[in-house]
C-alpha cells in the first residue's frame, strides 16, 4: 500500500512565534490521549476524596445518632461506629415528658409555613414594583435599601426586641413576634427576583396593557405565571432558614422553653446543658431536623441552581 | 496620548497609565460626588421654599372648601364628593391628634418629644417599700424618634391634602370631573398598582428596619450600658465619648482590641470570599471536563451540604475539631500526633480552622454558581481560541476568568460584604473563641466585628458601644462599596442587564 | 373610523434628551401610513406615544379629535404588533387571540367566533391549541397579528414588525399585510426601517431622521420629489448617486456643468428654479442609478468613469464606478442587453461612460441639503 496517500490524523497546531502551521506526529498524539486519561484520573481521585470529605460529618451524625444511649451513655466518644445499634435517642425525642423537642419542631414548622407564605407575597410584590413598574422615587427606594444593607443584621436586635416586647410577642409570644420579625422586613431581599423579572421583556406588559389588561391584571394573568421558578424559589429559601436561626429565636423566646424553636433547642443542648450527657441526642434531633429539608431541597434543586445562578449574575 | 500608542504599551505599562489617569480623575470624581450633594441640599430646601409658598397661595386663592381643609384635612375632598380619600385624610389626623395630645399625658407624643433633649431627668426611686418608677429613658428615645417619623408623615400628608384641594378646584374649574372614590380604588389596581404592591413592604421596613437604626444610630450618642439600664436608671446624651472609647488607644479604651478585630474581619471576609471562589470555579470546571462521567452525581453530593442547616452541621463539625473530638481522638489513636492539635484554643490554628471550614461551606454553593456561569459562556470563545492556538491554561486564563470575573462583579461585592458580617460561620463554629487579656471588651482572636457586637449587646448589655461598632462596620462596608462602585465596570452597570 | 393627529408633540427624556421635536402629522381615517427612518431616528418612540406606552412630553396626540394625552392604552382602543411579538408564552395560541376579548367580559361563545374567525384569516388554525414556544417564526408573527385583529382596533399599530423574519418570509408577510389591510381597513400606523417595506405598504410615509420629520408624503413622491439630501438617499435601493457640480444660470435658463460637461435644464426645472430666485451655485447632483444610462464609448457629454466593483444580481449588473472627481457611482446594466464582449469589459479599471437627461437630475444646495426646486 503507498503510505504516501494516506493521510495521518493528526492535530495542527499554530506556532506562536513561528506563525507557521506545523503538524504533531502521530506520537505525540498518542501521549495526548495518554495525558487526558492521566488527568481525568486525578480529577476522579480528587472528586471521590472530596465526596468523602463532604458527606463524611452528615455520616458520622447519622452513626452517632443510632448509638445506644442506655449502654455507650450520650456524650462524645473517640470511636466512630456505634458498637450497639439503638433507636434510644429517638424513642427519647419523640416522648413528650423527656423535652420539649416536638413541640421546638412544631414551632419553627408554623414559622417556616407562615414565613414562607408572607415573604414570598412581599418580596414579589417588591421585586415586581421595581422591576416592570416606573413611579416617582423608585431610585429613591432601591438606594436606600442598598444603605440599609449596609447595617449589620443584629444592631437592631435590642430595639426589635422591645418594639415585640411592646406588642406582647416575647417569650411566650415568641412565635408571632418571629414570624413578624421575619416577614416584615422581608421585602428588602427583593435582589434575585429582581433580576429574575428584569429578564422577562417589557413588550409582554405592553402588549397585555393595550389589550385592555390592568396592571393588577398584567402582574396577575401574565408575569406570575411566568415566575414559577423564582416563586419556588423564594418559597423554598423563606421556608429553610427559619430552621437555622439561633440569633433572634433565642434572643425572643429567652427564658420560655416551650416556646424555642429547634435551632435554640439544640443548641442550648450541646452548648449551655451538659453536653456529654446530650450530644447523641442533639445528633439524632439534627438528623429529624435535617433530613426532611435535605429531600425538599434536592426535589427543588432545580429552581434553587436557577435563582442562585441568576442571583450571582445580576447582583 | 492617542488610543494607539496606549495600545501599544506592555501591561504593566498600561496598568501605571491607568492607575495615573483613576488618580488625575480622583479630585473631579470626589468634586463631583460634593457638588452633587450640594445641590441636593440646595434643591431639597428651595423645594421645601416652593412648597411653603404654594400652600401659603393656595390658602390665598383657594375657595372657603380648601381653606378648611388647611384645619380639618380631608374637609375639601369630602365636600366636593370625594369620599374615600376624605375620610382617609381625616382619619389620620384624628390618629395623628391622638397621638400627640393624649389626655394621658405620659404617652403622648409630646411627651415624649419634650424629653428627648435630656431621655428623662426623674429617676426611679424608692418611697419607702414602694418603688416609684421615674422616666424611661430608652422609650423616650424609642417613642421620640417615632413621633419624629409620625411629624413628618403628618406634615407630608397635610401637604398632599392641600394639593390635593388644589388640583381639585383646577379641574372642576376646567369643566372635568373629578375623579369618584371608585376611580381612585380602581386606579390603585392600575395606574397606583405601585402604591398598593410596596405599602406593606414599606410599612414593615420603616418600623422593623429604619426605625431601629436610627434608634441604635442615636443610642451610639448615650451612656445605655449595663449600669444606665431602663427602668430602674436613667440614660443620656454624652456626645462622642463612645467612639473615643472605642477607638482610642489608652487603656480604658478599646482601641486596639478594635483594630485587630477590624484587620482580622478584613483577612477572613478576603479569604472566605476569594478562596472559596476559586476553589469553586476550579470544582466547577472538574466536573465539567469533559470526559468526566457522573456530572450529576458530584454535583449532588455537594450541593446536599448546602440543604442541612447550619446550626446542625457548623455546631457538630466544631465538635469534631474538638480537643476531645473525633479528628484529634483518631489521629492520636494513630500515632501520628502525641497532643491533640489546639484547633480552637490556640489563636493561629482557630484562625486557619475556620477559614478551612468555611471552605468546605462554600465550594458547593460556588460551584453551582460557576457551573451556571461557565455554561453561559459562548462556545465559539473556545473554538476560535484553540484555533489560534491557545491551551487549555492559556483558555482559562484568557477567557474563562475575565468572563468569569465581568459577570461576577457585583457578586464577589455582595459576598465580601455578606462576608464581613458572616455571624453564622464565626458564632456557631468558634464563639469567637479563644480569648486572652491580650483583647479587652471580652473580645475573642476569631471574633468578627458582627460577632463582638453580638456578644456586647447579649453577653455584657454595652448598648452604647455595640451601636458605635454598627456605625463603624457600615462605615468600612460603605467605603468598600464606594470603591468597589467605582472599579468594577459590572458593578457599576448593574442596572445596565435591564 | 379613526383620524390620529399629532400637533407639536414632543417627547424629552429625563428631562434632558429631546428626542422627538414638534412633530406635526394628520392621520386620516382608514390610512395605512409608515414611519420610515434609520434606528434612533425615534419613530417606534413617536408611535408608542400614540399607543401610551411613553408619555409625551409637550403638544397634543388625538385619536378621533379626543385628546389621549392622559388616557391609559387600555381605553385608546388600539392594537399593536410587537418587534419581538410578545406573545404569551404560557397560554395557548387560542388564549392569546382570546386574551383582549376576555378582558373585556366578552361571553364565550363570542369570543369563540372571533378567534376562530382571525385565525381563518391568518391561516394558523390548525395551530390554536399550541403554545406559542412551539411555532416558527412566521407562524409566531401571524399569531401576533391575530391578536390585534379579534379586536376591531380604531388604530392599528405595528413596530417593526417584519424585521425578526427571514427575507423570504418577509417579504410573503408584506404582501400579507397588504391583503390584511384590505380586509380589515382600519387605520394603520407602521414602522420599519425598511424602505422597502415602507415603499410598498403605506399610502403615505413618514420619513424620519433624529427626531425630525423630514419628508410626508406618498410613495411615488416621496420617490420622485425628494425634499432634501436625506430622503433622497434613504429612498431607493440602490442608493442614489452624488455628485459635486455646478448649478450655472444664463439668462433666464439653467444648466448644470460637471467633469466638463454641460447639461441644460428643461423648462419645469428652470421655471422653479427662477420663481425662487437662484443664482449660480454650487450644488450636490442626484442622479438614481436605474436613471443613469452607462456607454461603452465616449459621446458627447458624457462622463468618464472608472470601473470599481461589477456585482452580479442575476437579472442585471451593479456597477460600481469612480469619477475623475473621486465620486463614487452606481449604476444598474440590465444583462440581457449586455453581449458576450461587453460582459468581458466589464472588469476592474476598464473605461466606462455615464449620461444622464436633465429630467431624473434633484438638484441639492450642499449647505441646507434642501432640494433647490422641491425643497
Amino acid at each position: 500500500m503507498n503510505t504516501k496517500n494516506e493521510i495521518p490524523e493528526v492535530d495542527i497546531v499554530v506556532d506562536e512565534k513561528a506563525g507557521v502551521i506545523r503538524e504533531i506526529k502521530p506520537e505525540k498524539l498518542a501521549s495526548k490521549k495518554a495525558n487526558e486519561r492521566r488527568s481525568n484520573t486525578i480529577i476522579y481521585v480528587i472528586l471521590v476524596l472530596m465526596s468523602i470529605i463532604w458527606l463524611a460529618p452528615f455520616v458520622f451524625l447519622v452513626f452517632q445518632s443510632f448509638r445506644s444511649y442506655a449502654l455507650e451513655g450520650g456524650g462524645m466518644v473517640d470511636y466512630l461506629l456505634p458498637k450497639t445499634w439503638s433507636l434510644d435517642n429517638y424513642r427519647w425525642l419523640f416522648n413528650p415528658e423527656n423535652s420539649n423537642f416536638l413541640r421546638w419542631y412544631g414551632n419553627t414548622f408554623i414559622i417556616a409555613l407562615f414565613c414562607s407564605v408572607i415573604q414570598t407575597m412581599m418580596i414579589l410584590s417588591v421585586s415586581y414594583t421595581l422591576s416592570r413598574l416606573r413611579f416617582k422615587g423608585r431610585k429613591f427606594i432601591m438606594n436606600t435599601v442598598l444603605v440599609l444593607g449596609l447595617f449589620p443584621g443584629f444592631l437592631t436586635m435590642i430595639t426589635l426586641y422591645f418594639l415585640l416586647k411592646q406588642l406582647g410577642l416575647t417569650q411566650t409570644g415568641a412565635i408571632p413576634g418571629l414570624i413578624l420579625i421575619y416577614c416584615a422586613s422581608s421585602g428588602m431581599g427583593y435582589y434575585i427576583s429582581k433580576g429574575f423579572f428584569d429578564t422577562l421583556p417589557k413588550s409582554l406588559d405592553e402588549s397585555a396593557r393595550i389589550d385592555g389588561a390592568t396592571r393588577f391584571q398584567v402582574f396577575l394573568k401574565i408575569i406570575m405565571p411566568l415566575t414559577k421558578p423564582i416563586v419556588i424559589y423564594t418559597i423554598l429559601m423563606a421556608f429553610m432558614a427559619p430552621w437555622g436561626d439561633y440569633v433572634f429565636a433565642s434572643y425572643v423566646a429567652f427564658g420560655s422553653e416551650p416556646n424555642y424553636n429547634v435551632a435554640v433547642g439544640l443548641y442550648r443542648w450541646v452548648n449551655v446543658a451538659d453536653y456529654q450527657g446530650y450530644f447523641t441526642r442533639f445528633c439524632a434531633g439534627g438528623v429529624l431536623v435535617a433530613v426532611p429539608i435535605t429531600i425538599l431541597f434536592m426535589c427543588l434543586q432545580k429552581y434553587y441552581v436557577e435563582g442562585v445562578t441568576g442571583g450571582a449574575v445580576k447582583g | 496620548m492617542t488610543d494607539l500608542d496606549y495600545l501599544k504599551l506592555s501591561k504593566p505599562q498600561k496598568m501605571l497609565v491607568d492607575l495615573r489617569r483613576f488618580l488625575a480623575a480622583l479630585p473631579g470624581h470626589i468634586g463631583n460626588g460634593l457638588k452633587n450633594l450640594v445641590m441636593f441640599i440646595v434643591n431639597f430646601f428651595k423645594g421645601i421654599g416652593l412648597a411653603i409658598v404654594d400652600v401659603i397661595q393656595t390658602f390665598i386663592h383657594g375657595d372657603w372648601k380648601t381653606k378648611v381643609s388647611y384645619f380639618v384635612m380631608g374637609f375639601g375632598s369630602c365636600a366636593r364628593g370625594q369620599w374615600g380619600r376624605g375620610i382617609l385624610f381625616f382619619v389620620f389626623q384624628t390618629l395623628f391628634n391622638f397621638y400627640m395630645f393624649n389626655p394621658n399625658a405620659s404617652q403622648s407624643g409630646l411627651y415624649y418629644l419634650g424629653k428627648l433633649s435630656t431621655l428623662g431627668t426623674i429617676e426611679t426611686h424608692k418611697e419607702g417599700r414602694r418603688t416609684v418608677y421615674g422616666d424611661n429613658s430608652f422609650f423616650i428615645l424609642l417613642y421620640g424618634v417615632l413621633t419624629i417619623f409620625f411629624i413628618i408623615a403628618f406634615i407630608y400628608t397635610w401637604y398632599t391634602n392641600i394639593q390635593q384641594n388644589k388640583i381639585s378646584e383646577q379641574i372642576l374649574k376646567s369643566g372635568h370631573k373629578l375623579k369618584s372614590t371608585k376611580d381612585d380604588l380602581q386606579s390603585l389596581m392600575d395606574e397606583q398598582f405601585h402604591k398598593t404592591l410596596l405599602a406593606l413592604p414599606v410599612l414593615g421596613v420603616t418600623v422593623f428596619t429604619i426605625l431601629p437604626i436610627i434608634f441604635m444610630i442615636l443610642v451610639a450618642f448615650t451612656n445605655f450600658d449595663m449600669t444606665h439600664q431602663p427602668p430602674g436608671k436613667l440614660f443620656t446624651w454624652v456626645g462622642w465619648s463612645n467612639f473615643h472609647e472605642l477607638l482610642a488607644s489608652d487603656t480604658a479604651s478599646h482601641g486596639n482590641t478594635f483594630r485587630q478585630v477590624l484587620l482580622w474581619t478584613l483577612i477572613w471576609a478576603f479569604f472566605a470570599t476569594f478562596l472559596n471562589y476559586f476553589l469553586g470555579m476550579l470544582v466547577a470546571i472538574m466536573i465539567n471536563k469533559k470526559g468526566i462521567k457522573l456530572k450529576k452525581m458530584w454535583r449532588t453530593i455537594l450541593v446536599m451540604t448546602i440543604a442541612i442547616p447550619q446550626f446542625v452541621s457548623l455546631l457538630y463539625v466544631s465538635k469534631m475539631f474538638a480537643a476531645d473530638g473525633l479528628i484529634n481522638t483518631y489521629l492520636m489513636k494513630w500515632g501520628w500526633i502525641s497532643a491533640p492539635i489546639p484547633f480552637w484554643t490556640q489563636p493561629g490554628w482557630a484562625r486557619f480552622t475556620i477559614i478551612l471550614i468555611n471552605v468546605w461551606i462554600g465550594i458547593p454553593y460556588l460551584m453551582l454558581i460557576a457551573t451556571g456561569i461557565l455554561m453561559n459562556i459562548p462556545a465559539d470563545l473556545y473554538e476560535s481560541a484553540r484555533i489560534d492556538g491557545a491551551s487549555a491554561f492559556q483558555m482559562y486564563q484568557k477567557i474563562t476568568l475575565p468572563y468569569m470575573l465581568f459577570v461576577t462583579g457585583p457578586y464577589l461585592l455582595t459576598s465580601f460584604t455578606g462576608n464581613i458580617n458572616n455571624f453564622n460561620v464565626i458564632f456557631l463554629l468558634s464563639g469567637g473563641k479563644p480569648q486572652s487579656m491580650e483583647l479587652t471588651g471580652n473580645a475573642g482572636y476569631t471574633d468578627l466585628l458582627i460577632t463582638w457586637l453580638y456578644k456586647m449587646t447579649v453577653n455584657d448589655t454595652n448598648y452604647k458601644l455595640a451601636a458605635v461598632m454598627g456605625i463603624l462596620v457600615f462605615l468600612v462596608l460603605a467605603i468598600i462599596n464606594l470603591v468597589a462602585y467605582n472599579l468594577i465596570p459590572s458593578v457599576k452597570n448593574e442596572e445596565d442587564f435591564q | 373610523m379613526a383620524s390620529v393627529t399629532f400637533e407639536h408633540v414632543k417627547k424629552v427624556y429625563d428631562n434632558k434628551v429631546e428626542v422627538v421635536h414638534d412633530f406635526n402629522l394628520e392621520i386620516k381615517d382608514k390610512e395605512f401610513i409608515v414611519f420610515v427612518g434609520p434606528s434612533g431616528c425615534a419613530k417606534s418612540t413617536t408611535m408608542r406615544m400614540v399607543a401610551g406606552l411613553e408619555d409625551i412630553t409637550d403638544g397634543i396626540i388625538k385619536i378621533n379629535d379626543r385628546v389621549v394625552n392622559d388616557v391609559e392604552p387600555k381605553d385608546r382602543d388600539i392594537a399593536m404588533v410587537f418587534q419581538n411579538y410578545a406573545l404569551y408564552p404560557h397560554i395557548t395560541v387560542y388564549e392569546n387571540l382570546a386574551f383582549s376579548l376576555r378582558l373585556r367580559k366578552m361571553k364565550n361563545e363570542e369570543v369563540h367566533k372571533k378567534v376562530c374567525e382571525a385565525a381563518e384569516i391568518l391561516g394558523i388554525t390548525e395551530y390554536l391549541g399550541r403554545k406559542p414556544k412551539a411555532l416558527s417564526g412566521g407562524q409566531r408573527q401571524r399569531v401576533a397579528i391575530g391578536r390585534a385583529i379579534v379586536r376591531d382596533p380604531q388604530v392599528f399599530l405595528m413596530d417593526e414588525p417584519l424585521s425578526n423574519l427571514d427575507a423570504k418570509l418577509r417579504n410573503q408577510m408584506r404582501s400579507e399585510i397588504i391583503l390584511l389591510r384590505k380586509r380589515v381597513n382600519t387605520t394603520f400606523i407602521y414602522v420599519t426601517h425598511d424602505q422597502t417595506e415602507a415603499m410598498t405598504l403605506g399610502d403615505r410615509i413618514v420619513v424620519m431622521k433624529d427626531g425630525w420629520i423630514m419628508q410626508v408624503g406618498t410613495p411615488q413622491e416621496v420617490f420622485d420629489t425628494p425634499h432634501n439630501l436625506f430622503v433622497a438617499g434613504f429612498i431607493g435601493s440602490p442608493q442614489m448617486n452624488f455628485l459635486k457640480a455646478k448649478l450655472e444660470k444664463e439668462g433666464s435658463t439653467y444648466s448644470v456643468s460637471l467633469l466638463g460637461v454641460k447639461i441644460p435644464l428643461n423648462a419645469d426645472q428652470n421655471d422653479a428654479l427662477a420663481k425662487k430666485g437662484i443664482g449660480s451655485q454650487d450644488i450636490t447632483l442626484g442622479v438614481r442609478p436605474e436613471h443613469t444610462t452607462a456607454l461603452f464609448d465616449n459621446q458627447s457629454n458624457s462622463i468618464e468613469c472608472t470601473i470599481l466593483v461589477n456585482e452580479m444580481m442575476g437579472s442585471e449588473l451593479h456597477l460600481h464606478l469612480k469619477t475623475k472627481n473621486d465620486d463614487n457611482i452606481i449604476l444598474r446594466l440590465p444583462t440581457i442587453d449586455l453581449t458576450k464582449e461587453q460582459r468581458a469589459q466589464l472588469t476592474y479599471g476598464n473605461k466606462m461612460y455615464i449620461t444622464f437627461q436633465a429630467k431624473v437630475m434633484h438638484l441639492f444646495d450642499p449647505k441646507t441639503e434642501k432640494n433647490l426646486i422641491y425643497g
